[in-house]
């Protein structure tokens, strides 16, 4: 027999109208279950009719505990986590602790680390926003668009499984570099993925572009203005497609970026479809990037020789004393990092990636936090949807690329 | 107060007593000096070249002696080389660098010279995860190699330097740790380094191997892993083991201790205790433990364990629920009356031995303890008290040490008093025999077995002895029970204590009588009020019985005969003992590794002890046990909490008052700086964060009248003409039943036997090593034949616990 | 153009879509078509031996150490030359990986002084209670080359004593 329990509407009284007491309006839950809120994301939604007066999320349904759990964990150990955070970009993340890591600790990263580093981050961004783009054309009902998609996500995760054994959690970049050399077929590999992609991303933008069935549903839906977008933290390609030309690989460089020469896409209509725009553009940028980055890729070792904190290589351990203390050490202990915090922050294909770590001479990190782009990407979702249909809000919701993972941590 | 110097290490103003050396004051100021060689307990040597320090030195002016000035203030000029920071003292104005480039490199240059013999080890070595050389390694040394492998040097590895610790000599790093140890702070020079060179290498001069009782410690304070524990080997690594607080119950030093434990496969997925590590107390055995508390705590684990209660139906012990078991007690105690008699011994704790005391006094029967000494009841009178600490002696304080070897009886005492000595204490050693303590000693008296009491009485007469007694400031007597009865111990503590009262050395700290007792608790049960009965036989015939934590069936054939004739006997232990055979309800108890509780040392210190491995079985905690019997009988005592018990304790027994288990928790900072993190320094003892303990007041300290009994001199026993005299001696590996478990120490234990001079083994037809047969008494062993100068003529000395029954001095035939 | 420009898009897009139809299918049948794995796959886990037999495993806990998820459980024991499991003074006795807990990260196979625990191909796993995910040391050592190969086995003394031996930088 079903259990009917009365919901005791109090407690969203701060969040919704008056209107919703009176039965005016409809209170509706979306999700947590839900194919299109791209998650675990449970949106509160007040409607009159078909039309949104509120919308209030509510997140934590991923809550994993992750910054917690880093601190009980050693500086390595506590990396495995950052492949699961936001797991549509798992080097991504990769980068964006091991860049932390070696800012507190002073570890310098050798060129082709650095070279390959990048390829691997912007072959990341085109799978991240090749699933965006697949995830965004179903929810608007254009379901060829996922499939061609994630055909293309296939190469590049044979790309990352050819590098690293695993397709998604990679742990691939590590402190003072990579975990090894890229094989010899990852060259191939890459430059037959720049080859066929340019005329997919053609494709898609055959599909959809200009479709008018595309066009209706997303002109003018979820307008986003520069200075609310700016107030609310937003970063990423939804800033840029709100007219603020800011990305962090041009505006504080990492990892070299300053060497290559790519564009910032950057709109002003602020709508989702200046956001889908800004994303499929990015995806030719992340080419050049790569393309680049490949023809100058330097020789040279792949990871710090600084033994104190990277492990030595095998070759080594079993005829070095020192050698094997450091291996035995590094892989039980752990390196200690010295007492002070740093933020480093990397562009994710969400937007702004920040790791705040803080050590406290031990060797376990005293405090990681996470500042996550989808987080913030989310908080403004309420002020796009209001006023729009629930239709739209799939659109908004789509348009935003928000991953839970990256919300709730 | 010592006079301050001031220097400067790394540019921070240290201020430290005269004398310190520059490697122990940087460690108080908080700055790491690697060290290698360098412990804070032992002499310094400088043999392992890693304290390498830029030193500088004010100038003096050589016509005037004056500082020669330079921007105001002297000038410092550095030596061209650098110096080893363990073996210089701190100067007034010195500055010490030790990270400036050149120290750096120094320090760099040792470890890769140390790493270039090192074997390749780190996989498979015990040390690995705990281990100096890695630490210092990761932190001073160099990430490459600059050494060839096949250059390497080959040497013996898993050489046994005795059955208990094992040498690799390829690990072995010269730093002469544990040589130095065994020379300055054990007193056992058993080992030494033997050739020259890189081949230089640890032998054992002695046979058995390493014949040491504290042989274990040099495994803490090797800063490689050349020295393990047979027992340890392979167990586990350091950080996969879980650390608990406890205290050693071997004998009455109550040694802190830390039990690491590891849930492991090899046990069938239950939780052991892999091994026991030192805790640092300085108040009590500083960062040392005795061989026997390290390896013998197997007693705790193991088939024979009781796990469930019994009751005898039909001739055999079948198993009972707790209920069955402990009413049937509690229905024969109630019955007995005044025929119940307790028998308690100090294996059990302050709140076991206070609900038992509790018990005899509602039910009107007798508490005793299962003890050979007497004299227990005059440390509470004028036992020593608070602020009474061996490692405080020195100058000014008379250290007394009558009938007892401590070396033997309780080791980490020996320790400390030989160091007291060192000092500067008078140590006055009185015994019949020879014993380890006397190389120390100012002064040794050898008297007669019999004229004990007499020895003690001469300390207040003239004569230089007599005179250094008197005109100490602090005396503290230490009495034991070699070649003594309860009834002459007894008859000995009152002589010790008379001799203290009367000239005004009681009730101060460092002042008072110290009991050697056999057992860890056996303080705890003098101070609950229990008595000691020299005739238990005669006590146990036909009353009703209610034995905890002894084996008496064992021990003596007269007891287990007398047991047999009792009315009723109920046994309370944590294993199966002779004494749990013939028992007509076995109530399993909870060994001290599985539970909570305090023990008082004999020193007269409450020290905490805390659960490690779950309960085995349905054992309880003895207090527990005694509190549903006594519900059973009406009465009510507390049986749950552990902290209750003790406050209650305390409220009842004046020398405990004042005392909660929250005081007993508290730690102080503590010198030198060890645990996990600071290992190098002081080695792998762990550090304590568990309490420290808090010791008892005395009668004469709390200003209350103090009474000593007269000294009963008939109860002495001399030799008489033509006839052998056996007397009771204790050592260290016995078959007691908390040793016995423990294979590895059973070569250690050996057989029993029977030490005699080499005149009375001559006039008696034997020899060395030659089985004889023992009668005394009505007991009839066999033994072998041991001789030794060091014993006077026509005494035969049998230890104690090795399977002859011997209690006090009686007439023995050897043949 | 301007009333026709949505169907001509509409039309685009139908022709990407048929154009698409006529492409080969980019789908494995799986399982009865397995796509090969990449060398480096990180999948279930071997504990190596040697050519001569002798497990390359001593016992040493750094894998157990090294992983994030606490899934590995080394117990380790004497060897001696009458029975002798691994080159070397010490073995694993107990050597047990809970599957369920382990995220395939390859952190013991870097850790592993000695090459013994590697990260296969196998990717089929699964389990019908979590009891039986506790892959044991039987379970994961590979098999022996050859009969007289089996450990534990008698050996002639003083020959195998290096527990750490020289290893090549992996090359794939």
């Amino acid at each position: 027999m079903t259990q009917i329990e009365e919901v005791n509407y109090e407690q969203y009284r701060h969040l919704v109208s008056e209107r919703a007491f009176t039965g005016e309006t409809m209170l509706l839950n979306m999700g947590p279950q839900h194919p299109s809120t791209h998650g675990v994301l449970r949106l509160l939604l007040e409607l009159d009719g078909e039309v949104i007066v509120n919308a209030v999320p509510d997140i934590g349904f991923l809550h994993t505990g992750v910054e917690k759990n880093m601190e009980a964990k050693t500086y390595l150990k506590a990396e495995v986590m950052s492949d699961r955070l936001d797991y549509m970009n798992n080097l991504g993340n990769n980068l964006a602790y091991c860049m932390a890591v070696e800012k507190l600790v002073e570890l310098d990263v050798p060129p082709r680390a650095q070279a390959l580093r990048v390829i691997l981050v912007e072959l990341q961004r085109i799978a991240s926003h090749l699933v965006w783009i697949g995830t965004f054309g179903l929810d608007l009902a254009a379901m060829s668009v996922f499939l061609y998609a994630f055909r293309e996500r296939e190469q590049i995760l044979d790309i990352f499984e050819l590098c690293s054994g695993q397709r998604m959690m990679t742990t691939f970049i590590r402190p003072g570099g990579l975990w090894r050399d890229v094989p010899v077929e990852f060259e191939t590999a890459v430059r037959n993925f720049l080859k066929i992609f340019p005329k997919r991303v053609d494709e898609y933008e055959a599909l959809l572009t200009k479709n008018p069935l595309f066009l209706d549903r997303l002109l003018g839906i979820g307008k986003l203005d520069a200075a609310t977008a700016l107030q609310h933290g937003v970063t990423g390609p939804m800033l840029r497609a709100s007219g603020v030309k800011w990305d962090l690989r041009k505006a504080r460089p990492y990892m070299g970026y300053e060497q290559y020469d790519f564009d910032i896409p950057v709109r002003t209509e602020g709508d989702t479809y200046a956001r889908y725009l800004v994303r499929v553009q990015e995806f030719r940028e992340s080419m050049k990037i790569i393309e680049q980055a490949l023809n100058k890729l330097p020789m040279g070792p792949v990871r710090s020789d600084n033994r104190k904190f990277v492990p030595p290589p095998r070759s080594e351990i079993g005829v070095s004393m020192e050698a094997l203390i450091h291996h035995f050490k590094l892989w039980t202990e752990g390196f200690s990092a010295p007492k002070g915090s740093v933020y480093s922050a990397v562009e994710s294909p969400r937007g702004e990636l920040g790791v705040y770590l803080e050590g406290d001479g031990g060797p376990k990190p005293h405090r990681v936090h996470w500042r996550t782009p989808s987080f913030s990407n989310l908080s403004v979702v309420p002020k796009l949807v209001k006023g729009h249909l629930v239709a739209d809000l799939v659109a908004i919701l789509a348009s935003t690329d928000i991953v839970l993972g990256d919300i709730d941590r | 107060m010592a006079k301050q110097v001031t220097l400067t290490i790394d540019g921070k103003q240290v201020t430290v007593p005269e004398g310190t050396l520059v490697a122990d004051a940087a460690k108080m100021a908080g700055i790491d000096i690697p060290v290698f060689c360098h412990h804070p307990k032992l002499e310094p040597v400088g043999m392992c070249r890693m304290c390498l320090v830029e030193i500088g030195r004010p100038v003096r002016d050589r016509a005037t002696g004056q500082f020669v000035m330079e921007n105001g203030a002297p000038k410092i000029q550095f030596m061209p080389k650098l110096e080893t920071a363990c073996t210089n003292k701190v100067e007034e104005g010195m500055v010490v660098l030790t990270r400036s480039q050149k120290a750096v490199e120094g320090q760099k240059g040792t470890i890769e010279f140390l790493l270039t013999s090192h074997p390749l080890d780190c996989p498979i070595c015990d040390k690995g995860g705990e281990c100096p050389l890695q630490n210092l390694t990761v932190a001073y040394g160099p990430g490459k190699s600059r050494f060839l492998y096949d250059e390497k040097m080959h040497l013996d590895k898993q050489v046994p330097l005795g059955e208990l610790i094992w040498l690799d000599r390829e690990r072995c790093i010269q730093c002469a740790r544990c040589i130095r140890f065994q020379n300055e702070i054990a007193g056992d020079p058993v080992i030494g380094f033997d050739e020259r060179g890189r081949a230089t290498q640890i032998v054992s001069f002695s046979d058995p191997g390493f014949d040491s009782v504290f042989s274990g410690n040099t495994t803490d304070i090797c800063p490689v892993g050349a020295l393990t524990t047979s027992d340890f080997r392979f167990g586990a690594r350091p950080w996969e083991l879980q650390a608990h607080a406890s205290i050693c119950t071997q004998c009455p030093v109550g040694c802190n201790t830390t039990l690491n434990t590891r849930r492991e496969a090899k046990s069938g997925g239950r939780i052991v205790v892999k091994r026991v590590m030192p805790r640092q107390n300085e108040d009590v055995n500083e960062i040392w433990i005795c061989d026997k508390g390290r390896f013998a705590y197997h007693y705790t684990e193991g088939k024979q364990r009781l796990t469930r209660p019994m009751i005898r139906k039909d001739g055999k012990l079948t198993r009972a629920s707790w209920d069955a078991a402990t009413k049937l007690a509690a229905e024969n105690f109630q019955k007995a009356k005044k025929n119940f008699v307790i028998l308690a011994s100090g294996r059990l704790s302050n709140e076991d031995l206070f609900n038992l005391k509790s018990l005899a006094e509602h039910a009107d029967g007798k508490a005793y303890i299962y003890s050979h000494m007497g004299g227990g009841e005059l440390t509470s009178l004028v036992g020593v008290g608070e602020g009474t600490n061996f490692g405080s002696m020195g100058a000014g304080t008379t250290i007394v040490v009558v009938a007892s070897d401590l070396y033997e009886e309780a080791p980490v005492w020996y320790l400390r008093i030989k160091q007291a000595a060192a000092r500067g204490a008078n140590l006055i050693v009185m015994n019949a025999r020879e014993t380890k303590l006397d190389r120390y000693a100012s002064f040794t008296v050898r008297y007669a077995y019999g004229d004990e009491v007499k020895a003690v009485s001469d300390l207040a007469k003239k004569g230089k002895i007599g005179d250094t007694f008197l005109k100490s400031e602090n005396a503290v007597i230490l009495y034991g029970s070699d070649g003594l009865g309860v009834s002459g111990s007894a008859a000995l503590a009152s002589a010790c204590a008379k001799l203290l009262h009367d000239n005004g050395f009681t009730g101060r700290p460092n002042n008072g009588l110290i009991g050697v007792w056999g057992r860890a608790n056996d303080q705890g049960a003098w101070e609950m009020g229990f008595e000691v009965e020299e005739d238990l036989a005669k006590a146990f015939k036909g009353k009703t019985v209610y034995i905890a934590g002894a084996d008496p069936v064992a021990d003596d054939p007269k007891l287990a005969k007398a047991l047999e004739g009792a009315e009723f006997v109920a046994v309370q232990d944590v294993m199966t003992t002779a004494t749990t055979e013939i028992a007509d309800v076995v109530l399993p108890a909870q060994a001290f590794t599985e539970r909570e509780g305090t023990l008082t040392s004999g020193e007269r210190r409450v020290q905490r002890f805390y659960p490690a491995v779950p309960v085995t079985g349905e054992a309880k905690a003895d207090f527990a046990i005694t509190s549903q019997i006594a519900r059973h009988m009406g009465i009510v005592l507390e049986g749950t909490s552990v902290s209750a018990v003790f406050d209650i304790l305390a409220a009842s027994v004046k020398s405990f008052e004042g005392l909660t288990y929250a005081r007993l928790a508290e730690v102080r900072p503590q010198w030198p700086i060890v645990g996990r993190s600071d290992l190098y320094y002081g080695g792998t003892t762990y550090e304590n964060t568990q309490g420290m303990g808090a010791q008892l007041s005395a009668a004469a300290g709390r200003g209350e009248k103090v009474s000593i009994p007269k000294v009963e001199k008939e109860a002495l026993v001399r030799p008489k003409e033509k006839e052998l005299l056996a007397v009771p001696v204790t050592k260290l590996y016995d078959r007691g039943t908390t040793i016995l478990p423990s294979e590895l120490l059973h070569e250690r234990i050996g057989e029993a036997k029977v030490i005699l001079h080499p005149e009375t083994a001559k006039s008696l037809g034997v020899e060395e090593d030659q089985k004889v047969s023992v009668s005394f008494n009505g007991v009839n062993g066999e033994a072998a034949v041991k001789l030794t100068d060091t014993i006077s003529v026509g005494v035969a000395l049998i230890p104690r616990s090795m399977g002859l029954a011997i209690r006090e001095p009686v007439a023995v035939k050897v043949k | 153009m301007g009333v026709f420009d949505p169907l001509l898009e509409l039309l685009r897009g139908l022709g990407t879509t048929f154009k698409m139809a006529l492409d080969k299918p980019v789908t494995y049948q799986y399982p009865e078509e397995k796509r090969p794995v990449r060398p480096r796959f990180r999948g279930r886990h071997v504990l190596k031996r040697y050519e001569n037999g002798l497990e390359k495993c001593i016992g040493c806990s750094l894998c157990a150490a090294a992983c994030p998820a606490d899934a590995i459980f080394v117990e380790a024991s004497e060897n001696t030359d009458e029975k002798r499991f691994s080159p070397g003074e010490r073995y694993a006795s107990t050597y047990e990986i809970n599957m369920l807990r382990c995220i395939y990260c390859g952190f013991c196979e870097d850790a592993c002084p000695t090459e013994a625990i590697v990260l296969g191909d196998n990717y089929e796993l699964s389990f019908y209670d979590r009891r039986s995910a506790i892959y044991t040391k039987e379970m994961l050592l590979e098999p022996v080359p050859s009969v007289e190969m089996t450990t534990p086995r008698k050996v002639e003394p003083g020959v195998f004593t290096r527990s750490v031996p020289e290893m090549k930088d992996p090359q794939d």
